[in-house]
């Protein structure tokens, strides 16, 4: 099932780092409760996500030599492992229409105010059908190229936002003053939520890297280097808005970006960060509607693997559809049912019970691997 | 694989067709607001906005003036702007504007409610002054020609800016710093303000402009105090430079000091000021320490330096000091955020005086540090 194609472990690390940027879009929804000290819950959040990411490569540690799918499958047997994949393909479906109505918020809003909620999903859906049928190689050499174009406006912008603002670091302080209790739990949910959870999707991916077996460290570093941006992008936002002003919006790093002026007129930044905005989205829905063709094509060993993206992507326009209106309605369910349950159970409850699982069958691997 | 690149060409051409529709306004259906006001009326509020004249922009010189002043009146900001629209030609488009100011009528009201507009509208950008119209209505302010700027708000904005940095009257304050300053308790908003000097009706002619002695001038004044969201007086000429000298960085400004029965001017450059709190006795005790670089208009023996030393440190201590008592004893308003220094140094007993904060606030000692270089004397 699995294509004959390689991504190089640096490839795969930009996809890493991509796929975790892109959850800057809603970081806001923490620096309500949090405040000043939501920096210091973003490096116990990074340290979270390594942990968790790295409990996830001891399944393809414990069971070498075979792609995602047949790992799974030798893990938990066949039909557990179907049964798994369709789960988490509506899963993955689920967490693409919750991205897309992020960035259609924030286009909506900020950029085209007359454009509709099911023409843009049509136009990015359209998009993502076309880079993922264009395979995996094509959507890393994509990835690579958006990576320096993201890395150089991320550090000019982050250079004018310093140079044409007060900078007050007195606005961190105090630390930690409700003790180290208030950070621990929304450390947790961003380890295993946005921004640095949501990786269980990367594993389908990681299956492309040639010699995997040597190279896992490289989702770590990529997962390492988004939170070093984001640490920064919060401790900007947190030193220059202030506390207070940063917890009025869920974006703060749109907010920060209107504070750039050259000369009067010249201060629309915010679209630029909007596009590039736009595309982490659209890498981090290829990753997830990638893993999923991936699983479905799997499931049903299909001949023609495009066909389980066209439903997917279906699908996704269906929930458009049907959903309400409302963003703060979808944002609310998401952080009261999504990130709870949904996030707990399918990035933490069921990865450690299949890695679980994998260390019983590892003898087995490695017996295997001897013949 | 040729027909292929040609349906790729037709599909891109097909949606960038429709793309155009997202947004149905080009740059020349707007019309850019440079500066808005906020005046109280009877109704709620008096919303004026300054458009600019796009004709005046370009390169043809025009008779006509280069903005213009519509207002109107509504229960809330957003329908007063939105009644606008009948004044204007093009939508008004608030992106761009520089400076919001407030009349002092309104700021005595609340500004609390008002201020959410800029706040949230999705139009406005963050990073525009906020100012109080001086015992003037805002609408006048904006309708007030200037002779050194084409568009009167920019020159507003300059001057902000320059009053800031140099002599420290005035005070540059975003919408973000506002927010803090409002909804952070214990801390009170301190705004600068922008006063008419003149005859005020001359100032909106066209002819005002061209003249070497223009019969109105706007120039920032002194500091307005507020207490929760209600404006509840100013500051003195003397105090609002105490306070610049506590609050801000001023790059250039003077003082004053007796030598010889001589008015001495002292050259004072880059100042800044650290606060820091310490339970002295247990006694809250905030310490002001204060840095400058002087230099002076005499020449001075090098065993008259501590002496200078001393009577300039003392002349800067004596504007601090009168905007600390005056914030302390007359409003009872910590515009300098003491509040906030306690809860960096000593969050704990913070939250022991949090609610009881107005009555601690006018107890608490001031102690003055002062780390003064002396550049040169006798200044060429």
């Amino acid at each position: 099932m699995k294509e004959k194609t390689h991504i190089s472990r640096s490839q795969y690390l930009l996809i890493v780092f991509m796929y975790v940027f892109a959850n800057d879009l809603i970081r806001g929804i923490y620096a309500k409760d949090l405040k000043n000290n939501l920096w210091l819950t973003v490096i116990l959040g990074v340290i979270g996500g390594v942990l968790v990411y790295f409990v996830y490569t001891m399944l393809y540690r414990n069971v070498v030599d075979k792609d995602f799918g047949d790992t799974v499958t030798h893990v938990v047997g066949k039909v557990v492992c179907y049964i798994l994949f369709i789960l988490y393909s509506l899963y993955f479906i689920v967490l693409v229409f919750f991205n897309l109505r992020d960035i259609y918020e924030v286009v909506n809003i900020y950029l085209v105010q007359e454009v509709k909620l099911l023409w843009f999903a049509f136009l990015v859906l359209s998009l993502l059908f076309y880079i993922i049928a264009k395979g995996i190689e094509v959507f890393s050499r994509l990835t690579t190229m958006l990576f320096y174009v993201t890395i150089v406006i991320f550090v000019s912008f982050s250079t004018l936002i310093i140079s044409f603002n007060k900078i007050n670091v007195n606005y961190i302080f105090p630390i930690m003053e409700y003790g180290f209790g208030q950070l621990i739990k929304p450390a947790l949910k961003m380890s295993y939520a946005i921004p640095f959870g949501e990786l269980f999707a990367l594993l389908g991916i990681y299956q492309y890297v040639k010699q995997k077996e040597y190279h896992y460290r490289y989702g770590v570093y990529g997962l390492i280097m988004a939170g070093a941006v984001l640490l920064i992008i919060t401790l900007m936002n947190t030193v220059i808005l202030g506390p207070i002003a940063m917890t009025l919006d869920i974006h703060p790093s749109l907010r920060i970006s209107r504070r750039i002026e050259i000369a009067v007129f010249l201060q629309r930044f915010d679209i630029i960060v909007i596009n590039v905005m736009m595309v982490l989205i659209i890498i981090k829905l290829t990753v997830l509607l990638t893993t999923t063709k991936y699983m479905i094509s799997y499931v049903f060993k299909l001949k023609k693997p495009n066909i389980p993206v066209i439903v997917g992507l279906l699908v996704v326009f269906g929930i458009c559809i049907f959903a309400p209106k409302n963003y703060i309605l979808i944002l609310d369910f998401r952080i009261k049912y999504i990130i709870k349950y949904a996030n707990l159970i399918f990035e933490i409850i069921i990865p450690f019970l299949l890695i679980l699982l994998s260390f019983f069958r590892r003898n087995q691997a490695k017996d295997l691997k001897a013949k | 694989m040729k027909h292929r690149k040609i349906y790729i060409l037709f599909l891109i051409g097909f949606v960038l067709l429709f793309l155009s529709g997202c947004r149905k306004l080009d740059v020349s259906d707007y019309t850019t607001v440079i500066a808005m006001g906020i005046d109280k009326s009877e109704k709620g509020v008096k919303v004026s906005v300054q458009a600019v004249n796009d004709f005046v922009l370009g390169s043809k010189p025009s008779q006509s003036s280069p903005v213009v002043v519509f207002a109107e009146e509504a229960a809330s900001i957003y329908e007063a702007f939105v009644k606008l629209s009948n004044y204007s030609v093009n939508k008004l488009y608030i992106f761009h504007i520089q400076c919001l100011i407030i009349g002092s009528e309104l700021a005595q009201e609340g500004i609390e409610k008002h201020i959410k507009f800029f706040v949230f509208h999705w139009e406005t950008q963050h990073n525009f002054n906020i100012v109080v119209a001086q015992d003037e209505k805002a609408e006048d302010i904006l309708k007030m020609r200037s002779v050194l700027e084409n568009i009167p708000a920019v020159a507003v904005e300059s001057k902000l800016e320059n009053a800031e940095k140099i002599y420290g009257m005035g005070k540059i304050t975003f919408i973000d710093e506002i927010v803090t300053y409002l909804y952070q308790p214990n801390t009170c908003l301190s705004l600068s303000s922008i006063a008419i000097v003149g005859d005020k009706e001359k100032g909106k002619d066209n002819e005002s402009t061209q003249t070497t002695d223009p019969k109105m001038r706007l120039k920032v004044s002194t500091i307005a105090v507020f207490k929760n969201d209600k404006m509840v007086g100013w500051l003195s000429e003397e105090e609002s430079l105490g306070f610049s000298h506590i609050f801000d960085k001023i790059e250039i400004s003077v003082l004053h000091i007796m030598h010889n029965n001589e008015k001495l001017y002292i050259g004072v450059k880059n100042t800044s000021c650290k606060i820091s709190f310490a339970l002295i006795n247990n006694e809250p005790t905030i310490t002001l320490k204060h840095k400058m670089n002087v230099s002076v208009s005499e020449q001075f023996g090098p065993n008259e330096m501590d002496m200078l030393m001393e009577k300039i440190n003392e002349d800067v201590k004596r504007l601090m000091e009168m905007a600390v008592d005056v914030a302390q004893n007359k409003y009872n308003a910590d515009i300098f955020a003491f509040c906030e220094a306690i809860h960096r140094a000593n969050p704990k007993y913070y939250q022991s005086i949090k609610e009881n904060y107005d009555a601690i606030f006018p107890t608490i000692k001031v102690k003055y540090q002062f780390n003064t270089t002396i550049d040169r004397t006798r200044l060429k």
